[in-house]
């Protein structure tokens, strides 16, 4: 019996020994954490929510600060839905304007870094007897992981910052 | 089992060097205990660098600093590793906002059979100046909690910085010994296999 489960239309595969329903856990590989509250595929784990990795990549993104030993930590997560190559280039351009306005407005960078992956890159196999039939899955895009940990601004200031430029990013 | 803590402050180059060390502990390592577990802190929810520690044992805490917030969950994830591994070495890197002397002293104070636990410090000379003006404090106990120093990123001063930098950190701390380096171009061997071994005073 398959442990698929349909949710809002997208297919969510699920641990083999839970048999719950997706494949995200950072010790399998690809898949990332969407908040609970921008999240539209369902609820399979009770403490925090996965997207399935061959679900197309979402539009949601998150901004979230908080505030340590005098530092404003701003955690981020986006989508940017290019062909790979460019979508790393225009995470880079990303996190280069963002330094530039962390000091335009009066902030000094601790430390900005952010992780982006390929989303949806794969390859399906299909075998109803005989050799396995196979098809490149090609990625849609990648999905953005970082944190901005800068002084001399607020945490409010920061989640500003973060949210105009992901904002401006998704305009381009 | 070693614990070697790396502190430093934010982007000194903390990452670069537990690559290389875990490299140099790892690789060859014939054993029949597991060589190593890296032991990954971050302060954001998201956990950037651990995408580079691909095919070493990692542990990860996040949204949080293991001398403070995260005390408690530093000492359950050093147990749990003992308990579950029990590798020669465990490298824990610590955030840049972190204090290692007090890293030290919550892993002296509960973990059970340690051999041995060390602090190595990366200074950032590219940045020491702008630092100094307004986190000398922090930096300077950064720099009094290390038995052993790297001031990395030597490449972006000239060498009389660098000899100023060493004198300052001196004066911080008299006994430490301090290595230039600029570790994105490799440590040296040997150097790194002193680090592997160094103690705490």
């Amino acid at each position: 019996m398959s442990d698929e489960k349909t949710i809002h239309g997208a297919r969510e595969y699920g641990h083999p020994e839970e048999g719950h329903g997706c494949n995200l856990h950072p010790e399998q590989g690809y898949g990332y954490h969407i908040y609970p509250e921008q999240s539209h595929t369902g609820n399979l784990h009770p403490e925090h929510e996965h997207r399935a990795f061959l679900s197309p990549l979402p539009e949601a993104w998150h901004v979230e600060v908080m505030e340590h030993e005098g530092a404003a930590v701003g955690n981020f997560q986006f989508a940017v839905r290019e062909e790979v190559q460019e979508a790393f280039q225009k995470t880079e351009q990303f996190l280069e304007e963002l330094g530039e306005q962390i000091v335009k407005n009066g902030g000094y960078i601790g430390h900005l870094k952010a992780v982006a992956h390929p989303h949806g890159e794969g390859m399906r196999f299909s075998v109803t007897g005989g050799k396995p039939e196979k098809r490149e899955l090609k990625p849609d895009g990648v999905w953005v992981e970082g944190v901005a940990i800068v002084f001399h601004l607020t945490s409010s200031q920061l989640k500003e910052l973060l949210q105009e430029e992901i904002q401006k990013q998704k305009t381009k | 089992m070693k614990i070697i803590v790396l502190g430093g402050f934010l982007g000194a180059g903390k990452t670069t060097v537990l690559l290389q060390l875990a490299h140099l502990i790892a690789d060859g390592d014939t054993g029949d205990r597991i060589p190593l577990v890296i032991l990954e802190n971050e302060i954001g929810e998201v956990s950037v660098d651990s995408a580079m520690l691909g095919g070493f044992e990692v542990r990860e805490l996040f949204a949080g600093c293991i001398c403070c917030t995260l005390a408690g969950d530093l000492n359950s994830t050093i147990r749990e590793i003992q308990e579950t591994c029990d590798p020669k070495y465990v490298l824990v890197e610590t955030t840049g906002m972190a204090q290692p002397g007090k890293v030290v002293e919550t892993i002296g104070q509960y973990a059970r059979n340690v051999e041995n636990i060390a602090v190595l410090v990366l200074a950032d000379a590219g940045r020491w100046e702008e630092l100094m003006g307004f986190m000398d404090v922090f930096i300077e106990k950064q720099m009094e909690s290390a038995d052993c120093i790297l001031l990395n990123k030597t490449d972006l001063v000239s060498g009389e910085t660098v000899e100023k930098i060493q004198s300052e950190i001196k004066n911080m701390n008299p006994s430490v010994t301090i290595y230039p380096v600029c570790a994105r171009e490799s440590i040296e061997k040997e150097l790194l296999e002193f680090l592997g071994g160094m103690e705490h005073e």
